[in-house]
């Protein structure tokens, strides 16, 4: 079934692509000629995906996985041809192209870290070149990724310095959190924007599937994410962005940072098509003791299996219509018995000029899932919980036959995800232009949650259906004036514009229980009916304008200031102002820097500001209609803040770019601290005033800094053996300065224990610390603890990654990445759950041969493992780990498959090797109940993410 | 060139001049609830809340007091560690301390609403106002028996008694407001609520005189609705195998009590096929550790059944109560033996005042059980000294006899810092 379903994808994109029209591969005349050559990089590897072209001309190609190009209608006679590829520097090479002939012009690119020329367009109000930008911009370099994406999360986890990727489950779809230098609110999502080619998507969390009505626990308690609908095959490039001194233009919300992603585009030339066939199969590893390494879960995990197919075409047509399609179909089993995972991909980028001095590109597409998953987490009708507690389960029975009947429980999320983007370019003068991006996203989920008749715990059955849609309309308008002054060495960019996003959720959940009977229910099958509707809208207007000088090309200043509104602003609260200033030189361009070492080097620094805003309803008092039993009734829910307004961070971030050795040895290097003020808080409403729920003020204030640094460089470079290697540092530490009078609180759930406390970082996990933690005392004595313990924070401080490739024989590549955490603390309450219930615990073992021997245990053992001395802010413990992200190796396979012009095989090893530093069961990086996105996660009644083991043939012709 | 850059300037601020003003539908501006149309769903919030809180609050201090057993669950419908060992504390007395609490502030502040929006002569004859005012009065009488101190509206740390004070202030009024207004059953739950927070602030005069207007089969009860699981009676739920059996009559006095008397008031079943509870606890008297029998009581059978505020059998305790404490232990045994010979359960004697008191306590840990009162009676017992016993099973040590102020109000209320 997985092996048709890929393929009728795969058919009817083949199909679809089929039909374009063959204007490129129309009969060569006497006026045109071809060239045709191969893009290597060091080592003789293929390049693929590198746009090659004549310079001065709209003629160009791509090139296709073996590295090979063919431009035809190439006009006659001496060209240049350049090729550009992101990692690579540019290179350009003359020719001559023979009247009705063919030339062979073939590339060896160098690898080029840092490009001063590369061209980035995140948060510069229009495109800059790397050289005139003053802050940091991660360029994720492709060609370094892991070379079979599972997810765009995997695929940036551990490729940039000062990116941290988090959470994920055993459960298929979970999604990942994004923290670009760590933390910078407490009250609002800290994931970042997300924009894809130009087009403001969403990036938080989709709804977790959940009844409206009872427990929010009866769930597989994941939060699907919609960083997963980006087909990571269609992806080129990504910038980010990390604060608010590099994010000033993007206003309110971007205090997060900004990631921006550039999908694959057409360039001229024949159609270049690509595919690939993907299986593998995952498998949990021990997250247990070795007494119980996978928590008695062991009847009930599988081998997941998957397979996608993913194929795609680019291309250019005479009449300068350029296009990119692709699709992909896959279909991955999770290690949970019920889990299923299948999605579809299409997406069709055009890029055309209807008029003169118009260009235009369209950017669309479509995904849909269809995600299965086991109820898990800390759900009593879920298998986790059940197979955790044994025998003091909910079934009082630890036979796998029995707890098996929650698998009746059907979970099913089902997403549809159309982004649409329409950018229009008008150049009407060399010196100016106008770009306007109109963009559309729609990410629509269904969540369907059924317990059937005859259900353990429920019966007569329940089911709830939630239809849930988030529409981001956005329109972004950037205008850019260029001037040259004393001959050409003082050069002004003037840019202004304005952006108008209207984020808009509908939330529809209908419930019902009690069915009259078997069969397949729907909402109306139930006596007891209730349905829920929840809308917001928020919408964000602003303007910037910027003014960028250069002078001589390697002394570069920016001023900016972008002005604000957003409609969950307090009523007394008007437009918000954020200022940015930037610098960078180019040093090595002096005329006294020693070219003898090959050295490049740009000096940094900006200073910005960037704001978050709050939620729709934060500012205003009010009250919710709950109704009693059928009577209408009032609640009071928000007390409601006419002052309230966006907190706002200002950044100050300085560095360098190095290149020395022609390029074999590359080093960036970052120092940032950045200073919140106005920061929102929670502040914690007084019970006896009637207002239950916190009330977000403007009150505090928060710093973090931090380094961050990435050394890569090329150890050996020999004609059969190459060995490169990237070693990324990033430290991050963050401090409550002041709570603005404000009483200490908790985010995110209880049971994570994180407090937001002057003097702190952001947030501190505070517990009950078991002192003298080996000192023998007798079992059931009172234990040595100490409420209010300050442990340490919950997030990450330093982050060490490291990349080794090595090229051998005809080209097989091996590379290997890992990635160290440290410094933070994390609240374990699975053992605290089963504890406190007298489960015997495998971490209890041999406490409790000692107690049946009649001798003495441990503090720590008396305190965690004798049921009348356990408490659940006990088992908080470091969380420090080391894991081998991935392993691969790719096998180039060249012409050996007939009919296809390259292929390759490459096998991948995912999340296969972890070590805790502290935390004795579990991942330190696994969600719980609370989703991905939380302020502050903790371990529940979760599995980890497998491991991923997958094979895939990738072929070009 | 000047023009088309005019020209897309003035573009850019018309749109940057956009309407950034939305208003969501879903929750209501504070402001539109000063409306006489809105009245009903302020009181019904009031009484809302008025349950949420005697939901919340009952099972945890039923817990507390030993009217139950835990049998497990320590998080969602189960009992905490520390409660399993008779401890309240103010970190997790937040379900407790602030559902009541807004169910005072709910009921009091909508009192006032109502008073404003209608004026006051509507007011005094309004059934909604006589309403709320007996919600008010509930809610502060659930306060003065489970909560260890006072605190109004933010104010300062007081005497647990001003919440009886405001109850019988509330009744007062409520009783005057809805005899204008014709509603004889809020009279007399009014008058019924009255008299049991009289008893509390020793006024036996106003108590007795107050109870001797009720009937014996007069019963107030806080409804429960099967619309949503937020709206069942919890201490139902938590034992209704749905699928937590958090609880167990096992190792509680009623085990034993019920065995012998067969007396209704206490009813509980057991299960042939599923013998256990949810979990595990440590502890046991029979210094066991591990999976409790468990038995499920049946006084609430439903997800809709509904608890009683106040009753009639309830008015009679109270004169007994004060006839005890005038010494006359027949008049008292002769009270409560009125109920128990109508329930053809076995009688009480009492040799002496001591053995009243001990009948006096069993009864109205009998009448009143699972209904939110024991740990009040506990505690007015012990503040007076009154002389009896209890049953082993109930008579914990070291037992707190009241919630704390929750860790939110401390954090919060610039009048309770140091």
């Amino acid at each position: 079934m997985i092996r048709l379903r890929a393929s009728v994808a795969s058919t009817a994109l083949l199909a679809v692509a089929w039909l374009l029209p063959p204007a490129t591969v129309r009969a060569q005349d006497t006026q045109s000629g071809t060239i045709r050559g191969k893009v290597t990089a060091p080592g003789g590897i293929p390049v693929g995906n590198a746009q090659v072209s004549i310079v001065g001309t709209t003629i160009g190609s791509m090139t296709a996985r073996d590295g090979e190009y063919v431009i035809r209608n190439a006009p006659v006679g001496a060209r240049t041809v350049r090729v550009r590829m992101i990692g690579y520097a540019p290179a350009t090479s003359p020719v001559t192209v023979p009247a009705g002939g063919s030339a062979t012009l073939n590339f060896e690119l160098t690898v080029q870290a840092m490009a001063l020329d590369e061209v980035v367009v995140t948060g510069t109000a229009g495109a800059a070149r790397k050289r005139e930008v003053g802050n940091s911009i991660g360029t994720i370099n492709l060609a370094t990724a892991p070379k079979v994406q599972t997810d765009f999360g995997s695929m940036i986890a551990g490729s940039l310095s000062g990116v941290q990727v988090t959470g994920g489950s055993g459960n298929a779809g979970a999604g990942k959190a994004i923290r670009l230098r760590g933390n910078t609110s407490v009250a609002l999502s800290n994931q970042p924007l997300l924009y894809i080619d130009g087009v403001r998507v969403r990036s938080d969390e989709y709804p977790k599937n959940l009844p409206e009505a009872g427990s929010n626990l009866r769930s597989g308690n994941i939060n699907a994410s919609p960083l997963n609908d980006i087909a990571p095959d269609d992806i080129e490039r990504i910038e980010v962005v990390k604060g608010a001194a590099a994010a000033t233009l993007y206003g309110t919300d971007a205090a997060a940072g900004v990631i921006q992603i550039f999908t694959k585009r057409g360039s001229q030339g024949a159609p270049k098509w690509q595919a690939n066939v993907t299986t593998g199969i995952s498998k949990e590893q021990k997250f247990g003791t070795n007494d119980a390494k996978l928590l008695f879960m062991d009847p009930f995990l599988r081998t997941g299996k998957s397979m996608e197919a993913q194929a795609q075409v680019s291309g250019g047509t005479a009449n300068n219509v350029r296009y990119f399609l692709s699709g992909s179909s896959s279909s991955a089993e999770g290690v949970l018995p019920l889990d299923l995972d299948r999605k579809y991909n299409v997406r069709a980028n055009l890029d055309f000029s209807p008029l003169k001095n118009v260009t235009v590109s369209w950017n669309s597409s479509y995904s849909n899932s269809n995600i299965a998953n086991t109820p898990a987490g800390n759900n009593a009708h879920g298998i986790t919980l059940n197979a955790f507690r044994r025998d003091r389960n909910y079934f009082a029975s630890a036979n796998p036959d029995t707890i098996r009947q929650v698998l009746r429980y059907k979970l099913n999320t089902y997403i549809d995800r159309s982004v649409l983007g329409l950018t229009g370019t008008w150049a009407p003068h060399p010196l100016f232009n106008s770009r306007m991006t109109l963009g559309m996203d729609r990410a629509a989920v269904e969540n369907r949650n059924l317990r059937p008749y005859g259900f353990y715990g429920a019966a007569q059955g329940i089911i709830n259906d939630q239809r849930w849609e988030n529409r981001t309309l956005s329109v972004d308008w950037v205008n850019s004036l260029d001037q040259n002054y004393l001959n050409n060495d003082f050069h002004v960019t003037m840019s202004f514009g304005t952006q108008y996003v209207n984020s808009d959720v509908a939330d529809n959940s209908s419930y019902s229980e009690n069915f009259p009977g078997p069969g397949q229910p729907t909402v109306s099958s139930g006596s007891l009916k209730n349905a829920f509707e929840n809308r917001q809208m928020v919408i964000t207007g602003g303007g910037f304008a910027q003014a960028m000088m250069g002078y001589k090309d390697r002394y570069f200043m920016t001023f900016g200031l972008r002005v604000d509104g957003n409609s969950a602003f307090g009523k007394n609260f008007g437009l918000q102002k954020y200022p940015k200033v930037s610098g960078s030189w180019v040093a090595s361009d002096e005329s006294w820097w020693p070219a003898r070492f090959g050295t490049t080097l740009k000096l940094r620094a900006a200073l910005g500001q960037a704001g978050r805003a709050p939620g729709a309803f934060d500012a205003v008092q009010t009250w919710v209609p709950v109704g009693w039993g059928t009577q209408p009734a009032f609640r009071p829910s928000n007390l409601g803040n006419a002052d309230l307004g966006p907190e706002r961070t200002t950044e100050t971030e300085a560095g360098f770019d190095l290149t020395a050795f022609d390029n074999r040895l590359t080093m960036d290097f970052t120092a940032y601290r950045a200073r919140t003020t106005d920061a929102l808080f929670p502040v914690t409403s007084v019970p006896s005033l009637g207002f239950l729920n916190s009330q977000l003020k403007n009150v505090g204030t928060m710093e973090k800094h931090g380094l961050e640094m990435t050394i890569g460089g090329t150890v050996l470079d020999r004609e059969h053996l190459g060995i490169n290697a990237t070693l990324s540092l990033t430290t991050n530490s963050s401090k409550v300065v002041s709570l603005g009078g404000a009483p200490a609180f908790t985010i995110g759930s209880g049971n994570a224990f994180a407090w937001v406390m002057e003097g702190q970082p952001v947030p501190v996990i505070r517990g009950r610390l078991v002192r003298n933690k080996d000192a023998l005392v007798n079992a059931g004595s009172a234990p040595d603890t100490v409420g209010n313990h300050i442990f340490g924070p919950a997030a990450p401080t330093r982050i060490i990654g490291g990349t080794v490739t090595v090229r051998t024989w005809r080209g097989i590549t091996a590379s290997v990445r890992g990635e160290y955490q440290g410094g933070a603390y994390i609240s374990e309450n699975s053992s605290f759950q089963a504890l406190s219930r007298t489960v015997l615990w495998p971490t209890c073992f041999g406490a409790y041969d000692r107690i049946a021997a009649g001798q003495q245990i441990t503090n720590w053992q008396n305190a965690t493992c004798v049921q009348k001395n356990t408490r659940e802010d006990m088992f908080i413990f470091k969380a420090d780990f080391f894991k081998l992200r991935d392993f691969t190796v790719t096998v180039p396979l060249g012409k050996a498959i007939p009919g296809t012009s390259s292929s390759s095989l490459v096998f991948t090893a995912q999340n296969f090797l972890r070590r805790n530093y502290g935390l004795p069961m579990f991942d330190p990086e696994q969600s719980g109940n609370d989703g991905y996105n939380v302020a502050a996660r903790y371990i529940s009644e979760h599995i980890p993410a497998p491991a991923v083991f997958m094979t895939s043939l990738r072929v070009s012709f | 060139m000047t023009k088309q850059i005019s020209l897309v300037l003035a573009g850019a601020l018309l749109t940057a001049a956009c309407e950034l003003k939305v208003t969501n539908p879903g929750p209501v501006n504070a402001d539109f609830l000063d409306n006489k149309s809105a009245l009903p769903a302020i009181v019904n919030g009031a009484g809302r809340d008025l349950a949420d809180a005697l939901n919340w609050t009952l099972y945890t201090s039923a817990a507390a007091a030993r009217e139950i057993w835990p049998a497990g669950s320590t998080g969602s419908f189960g009992i905490s560690v520390n409660t399993q060992n008779g401890r309240l504390t103010e970190d997790e007395s937040g379900d407790y301390w602030d559902r009541t609490q807004r169910a005072r502030w709910t009921a009091e502040h909508g009192a006032a609403r109502l008073k404003e929006v209608l004026g006051s002569a509507d007011y005094a004859k309004s059934t909604q106002a006589a309403q709320i005012l007996v919600w008010s009065g509930f809610a502060n009488r659930m306060l003065g028996e489970n909560m260890c101190t006072g605190v109004i509206d933010g104010g300062a740390a007081e005497d647990s008694k001003v919440y009886f004070t405001r109850a019988e202030a509330n009744f007062t009024e409520a009783m005057t407001v809805a005899s204008a207004a014709g509603n004889a059953t809020l009279v007399t739950a009014a008058q019924a609520g009255r008299a049991s927070v009289r008893l509390n602030l020793n006024n036996l005069t106003g108590a007795v005189a107050d109870a001797g207007a009720i009937a014996n089969t007069f019963a107030y009860k806080m409804p429960y609705y099967t619309n949503e699981q937020a709206q069942y009676n919890r201490i139902y739920f938590a034992n209704a195998n749905q699928p937590y059996r958090a609880y167990t009559q096992k190792w509680t006095w009623v085990e034993g009590y019920r065995a012998a008397t067969k007396d209704p008031r206490v009813a509980y079943d057991s299960s042939a096929t599923l013998t256990q509870g949810d979990g595990a606890v440590g502890g046991q008297p029979d210094g066991s550790s591990g999976k409790v029998r468990w038995y499920f009581q049946t006084k609430y059978a439903t997800q809709n059944a509904n608890v009683n505020l106040v009753s009639g059998w309830e008015m009679r305790l109270i004169e007994a109560e004060s006839k005890l404490i005038g010494n006359d232990v027949a008049g008292a045994v002769a009270i409560i033996n009125t109920r128990r010979a109508a329930l053809n359960v076995p009688l009480v004697t009492a040799a002496t005042s001591a053995d009243a008191w001990t009948a006096l306590k069993r009864e109205r840990a009998i009448e009143l059980w699972l209904e939110a009162r024991r740990l009040g009676d506990l505690r007015r017992w012990k503040a007076a000294s009154r002389p009896g016993s209890y049953d082993t099973r109930e008579d914990l040590a070291n037992r707190d006899l009241c919630f704390p102020i929750s860790l939110q109000e401390k954090q919060s209320n610039t009048n309770l810092k140091p």
